[in-house]
């Protein structure tokens, strides 16, 4: 196995974490393609113990009520990354559950379907423990074939009594164009989106899949997240702006179109008519009657009937919508999620 | 979201070659050949202080040497061997025997002459004599529990000669583990108006020879109160299969009492997957639940491969493996416990 000695020092370590710190010098037990003496396991062991309880903080359970899947907090105000599979989609609401049992309430914000990376973000506003990101894929700090780390997850869904599982293990497979390592950390259901450490606590990994043998434990590379397009942005900022990215395998992509709110309109002076209500649709549930009068959706005027037909054939099914409407002189405001057709 | 996540997929897809695509030898994992050559003071210990045993020739399990004159405590529910029973049991009308209990010891002497002396239900140790001296028995660890992220050390491939090992680390909180009753008195329950019930009873069960019957309700399991399904199973968690238990009941309004000898709850021959979890995790334990306290490790075990000592870096045992649960999941009796029950099974042999 070859040592490779990048003194490209292009980049120092960046990451959320201002003013943290972490050594220059890669460690030593990393150098070698296995630790020769046991003091040099028991350096690994160290390492894992100084990092382990800092790193179990922030790492969390994710769940939506019926399934379970594991996150990592990134900034002290909550962002969370996380696998697309886990998320599923954008601007959804789901629950972080900490190591404590304390729990938040988070919408997932952007995510990469082919590659499986996600956001989400705890909506409660206070300050939570975070953890540091590798995020450039070549510095002199990158993780390396071979290196030693941990992972962390919730195997199999929230223990409470048990915590989340610590793995360690060695980086045994890198693919820098797929942006994906592969451990001997043995991962299981549960664990998606859950972090892999390297021996200072910092994130290089996300977990994704496994195979069937148990050295095919599969992690989107941190870096994975920042990666620039071709234009040069990066994809951090489009996750963040909550962009739903690429064809899948790991999240289907919204149908547009398929949102169906459930009213027959009349055009009238001032707007649209409702002449005819879906008795179980959306709408009617929420209260919007017979002889209201559509004004606007979403703030935009909605005057003719092709204007609504052009603006539900982009909205997708799940998606809110906010109805302002005039019943006899009186303005009524509904807020109403499009459902399947 | 339906289910628990982590996709399953087969990683052949990745090529060998190919741009920025790198693999590591095997022998250099975390638990291949040269990464454990490390570990040889350790590998002595275990291969001094564990025994193999085999069911005909098959190794259903490893053991702990308690003793120089050959006690050893092993997983229990294991020793008949799965495909064993399977075997033996045949289609012809007559059931054949088993394949007789034999056990390797050090660099591979062979003992014969097996007894199994008792066994511990409630934790599925069991006790084996064998007749020898000059053994090297355990040492047990004088600190507290390892803490998180302790490195472990415990059995791996293993032949007649040579124990191999395997490393991993401490790797979640110790506790309790809940599951099913080990035992059963054979009665439905029911709960009303705050007491508990006999709904039903079943025919050749512990609870109708010791003269239970439906409508009847229950007061006191032992010496405790119950009147509720959850304090008659806290007793029931505590016996092992033929234990007394003192029953005090009410039918219609006179007060009585009985003893229920109660009966094994039959285990699932096979371990079938439940959960996609599962069936991602090769072959895990026939029991791996309702244990009163187990350590967690990441140490990958497989069915065969339990009942060993787990040790630390000193070559102090701090456990004995008890369970494979699943992939991510190795379950071991604490050393405090063991030694706990090897006092109980020596006092009551």
């Amino acid at each position: 196995m070859k040592q490779r000695y990048n003194w490209s020092c292009l980049m120092l370590f960046l990451g959320f974490a201002l003013g943290g710190s972490h050594s220059l010098a890669r460690l030593d037990f990393n150098e070698k393609s296995t630790p020769d003496s046991i003091e040099e396991i028991k350096a690994i062991e160290a390492a894992l113990k100084t990092h382990l309880e800092r790193t179990r903080q922030a790492t969390v359970c994710i769940t939506n009520g019926q399934g379970f899947g594991t996150g990592v907090i990134v900034s002290k105000e909550g962002l969370v990354m996380t696998a697309a599979h886990v998320t599923a989609g954008v601007d959804k609401e789901f629950k972080v559950i900490m190591e404590d049992g304390t729990e938040y309430e988070a919408k997932s914000l952007g995510l990469d379907s082919e590659t499986d990376a996600a956001l989400l973000k705890i909506t409660e506003k206070k300050e939570f423990p975070f953890v540091v990101v590798e995020d450039k894929p070549q510095s002199r700090m990158t993780t390396r074939l071979g290196d030693w780390v941990y992972s962390l997850g919730h195997a199999g869904g929230f223990d409470k009594a048990r915590g989340s599982v610590v793995r360690l293990g060695r980086i045994v497979r890198l693919n820098h164009a797929s942006a994906t390592l592969q451990s001997d950390c043995k991962l299981i259901g549960g664990d998606s989106g859950g972090p892999l450490f390297n021996m200072e606590g910092i994130l290089v990994g996300i977990h994704s899949r496994v195979g069937v043998v148990l050295d095919q434990n599969m992690h989107v590379a941190s870096y994975d997240f920042f990666k620039p397009d071709k234009d040069g942005v990066k994809k951090w900022d489009r996750l963040l702006a909550s962009e739903f990215l690429g064809l899948g395998p790991f999240a289907q992509r919204p149908v547009k179109g398929g949102g169906f709110i459930g009213v027959a309109v009349e055009e009238v002076e001032e707007g649209l008519k409702i002449t005819d209500l879906d008795e179980t649709a959306p709408a009617h549930e929420e209260g919007v009657l017979v002889g209201d009068v559509l004004l606007s959706i979403n703030g935009e005027e909605m005057k003719t009937k092709k204007a609504l037909v052009d603006f539900l054939k982009q909205r997708t099914v799940g998606e809110k919508i906010h109805l302002k409407l005039n019943r006899a002189g009186e303005i009524k405001e509904y807020t109403v999620a499009l459902v399947q057709r | 979201m339906k289910g628990i996540f982590i996709t399953c997929s087969v990683c052949a897809g990745l090529t060998v070659s190919g741009l920025g695509q790198e693999s590591l030898d095997s022998n250099l994992r975390i638990n291949g050949k040269r990464t454990l050559e490390v570990f040889s003071p350790q590998q002595e210990v275990i291969q001094n202080i564990s025994a193999l045993v085999y069911r005909g020739y098959k190794r259903v399990a490893y053991g702990v040497i308690m003793s120089e004159d050959g006690y050893i405590l092993t997983k229990a529910s294991e020793l008949e061997g799965r495909s064993v029973l399977a075997e033996a049991s045949g289609e012809e009308s007559e059931i054949k025997p088993l394949p007789p209990l034999t056990i390797r010891i050090g660099d591979g002497v062979l003992y014969e002459d097996v007894k199994v002396v008792k066994v511990d239900a409630r934790w599925d140790i069991a006790l084996l004599k064998v007749e020898a001296s000059g053994l090297t028995p355990v040492q047990f660890v004088e600190d507290p529990e390892p803490s998180h992220g302790s490195v472990v050390i415990a059995n791996g491939a293993s032949s007649r000669h040579l124990r191999r090992i395997k490393m991993g680390v401490v790797s979640a909180h110790t506790r309790k583990i809940t599951g099913p009753t080990l035992v059963v008195m054979g009665v439905g329950l029911e709960e009303k108006d705050g007491k508990l019930f006999i709904k039903s009873v079943t025919k050749d069960g512990a609870a109708n020879e010791a003269g239970l019957r439906a409508e009847d309700q229950i007061i006191q399991a032992d010496e405790t109160p119950v009147a509720k399904r959850d304090e008659l199973i806290e007793v029931l968690m505590l016996k092992n299969p033929g234990d007394e238990l003192k029953v005090k009941y009410i039918r219609g309004d006179k007060k009585a009492s009985c003893v229920v000898r109660v009966m094994a709850r039959p285990i699932a021959n096979g371990a079938a997957p439940v959960n996609r979890n599962d069936s991602m995790s090769g072959r895990f334990s026939r029991r791996r639940d309702s244990f009163p306290r187990v350590m967690q490790v990441d140490v990958s075990m497989d069915d065969r491969s339990c009942g060993g000592p787990l040790i630390n870096l000193s070559g102090q045992c701090v456990g004995l493996v008890i369970a494979r649960a699943n992939r991510a999941e190795t379950f071991a009796v604490p050393a405090e416990e063991l030694k706990e029950v090897y006092k109980n099974l020596m006092e009551n042999k």
